[in-house]
């Protein structure tokens, strides 16, 4: 029942698990040159999980381990995806933990639910779900992975002593370097779409011009 | 980066202005006089012989323009295969007193009866048709799935006309400008949409560029502000 330490990203960007790293015996040794594909901008994090846990494919489908020929759970993402590995050794991408099901916890059980913990996150700014307090208040991050009841990933939190699902915002750093490359898309999008809006407005008055003439 | 979107949201709000401007002057230039309400007359158009009867609805009207637009029976684009301006004597019961209209002489706007459909379909609302299209060089009826339009343009007996000229010894003329004297039985708005589409399209165009550089401009300070 050993731990792996596994190779965290947001999922929205892992590639097809081929050649993500190799894997032996427990631990993932991690390719570097794999992680240049991994854009800046995001956050890489390692953190244990618990290679026995029963997964479920992706979002739908619950199985237990040993079915669909999966047999461990090998790296997991931050919305709580992994990369699970069948009898083969040959790598599945894309499956849940079967402890995503956040729904059925209740906030007093969600402490003893906790399989993962993100060190690196305490601090991080976190939202409250449903806003049922301030949005700037902050929290400390005791746990975190699964999907609530609404699918969102949500991040566990502990604040006045109350835990609760939350969920945990991008840094500003992030939100900045997502904003930059919205710029330069934006203003792409803009100076075609003012270049045609001028062609064509010029071509309206012209044929209008030449329509009263 | 923030430098590129502030230069592009520049230039964005530079042609913007640019179009604009050329779009404002030519709206003025065409449509001015609806919002001056200069060099225009208001009355009622009284017809001094019977009435003539609109070939589509049947109204009867003191000026009517009528047409037919469909493929010719030999198949192909289409094109007008019948038109036909009617009108009678009028006059224009104004505060100037009653004033002859020379229809010849006069740009005529107003609101257009429009039906789209097969013969069969169209026949319903203008029995007409058949013979319309009997002279149109339509030997028997036209394929089930040719489409004809049908367009009617009229100015009944007793309408609140808007004419775009001035009354000088009894008698209607162009205003002094070089604008086309008109007689219209529409809303300004239709006026301005008919008068200076071009123009309108043109600002329209020039406030979503306008919109556009705002919107980089807007995420460029943003940006900047948090920076």
């Amino acid at each position: 029942m050993g731990v792996v330490m596994a190779l965290a990203l947001d999922v929205a960007i892992v590639r097809p698990a081929r050649d993500e790293g190799s894997f032996s015996r427990g631990i993932m040794r991690i390719n570097l040159a794999n992680q240049a594909r991994v854009r800046a901008a995001y956050r890489v994090t390692l953190h244990p999980i618990d290679p026995e846990q029963d997964v479920a494919l992706h979002r739908w489908r619950l199985v237990r381990r040993g079915e669909h020929g999966i047999e461990r759970v090998l790296a997991r993402g931050e919305d709580n995806a992994c990369i699970a590995e069948d009898a083969t050794a040959r790598r599945v991408s894309r499956v849940s933990l079967r402890e995503s099901d956040w729904g059925a916890m209740s906030e007093r059980a969600v402490p003893g639910r906790l399989r993962a913990v993100l060190p690196e996150a305490r601090g991080s700014e976190v939202r409250y779900q449903r806003w049922t307090v301030p949005d700037n208040a902050r929290a400390e991050i005791v746990g975190c992975g699964g999907l609530d009841d609404d699918n969102q990933p949500a991040i566990v939190a502990c604040a006045d002593g109350v835990p609760s699902r939350m969920f945990l915002l991008p840094s500003r750093a992030t939100v900045r370097a997502r904003a930059l490359h919205a710029l330069v898309f934006v203003s792409a999008a803009a100076a075609i779409f003012t270049a045609l809006c001028v062609l064509v407005g010029s071509l309206a008055l012209r044929r209008w011009e030449r329509g009263r003439a | 980066m923030i430098l590129l979107g502030l230069s592009v949201a520049l230039l964005c709000l530079v042609l913007a202005c640019m179009l604009a401007w050329r779009a404002s002057v030519a709206l003025w230039r065409a449509v001015g006089w609806v919002v001056l309400r200069r060099g225009v007359v208001v009355g009622t158009l009284v017809a001094r012989e019977e009435p003539v009867q609109a070939p589509f609805s049947s109204r009867p009207s003191v000026w009517v323009h009528a047409r037919v637009l469909g493929p010719p029976p030999g198949g192909g684009e289409a094109r007008e295969l019948w038109g036909k301006t009617l009108h009678t004597p009028a006059v224009l019961r104004c505060a100037h007193g009653t004033v002859p209209i020379v229809w010849d002489h006069v740009q005529v706007l107003t609101s257009v009866l429009w039906r789209r459909g097969t013969e069969k379909v169209i026949e319903h609302d203008s029995p007409v048709i058949s013979r319309i299209l009997s002279r149109s060089g339509y030997a028997k009826r036209p394929p089930s799935g040719t489409f004809f339009e049908l367009e009617e343009a009229a100015i009944t007996e007793g309408a609140q006309v808007l004419v775009r000229g001035v009354v000088v010894e009894g008698v209607l003329s162009r205003h002094a400008d070089d604008a086309p004297m008109l007689v219209c039985a529409l809303s300004w708005w239709r006026v301005v949409v008919r008068e200076a589409w071009g123009p309108l399209l043109a600002l329209w165009l020039a406030a979503l560029a306008a919109c556009a550089g705002g919107a980089v401009l807007a995420l460029a300070w943003w940006l900047r502000r948090g920076a």
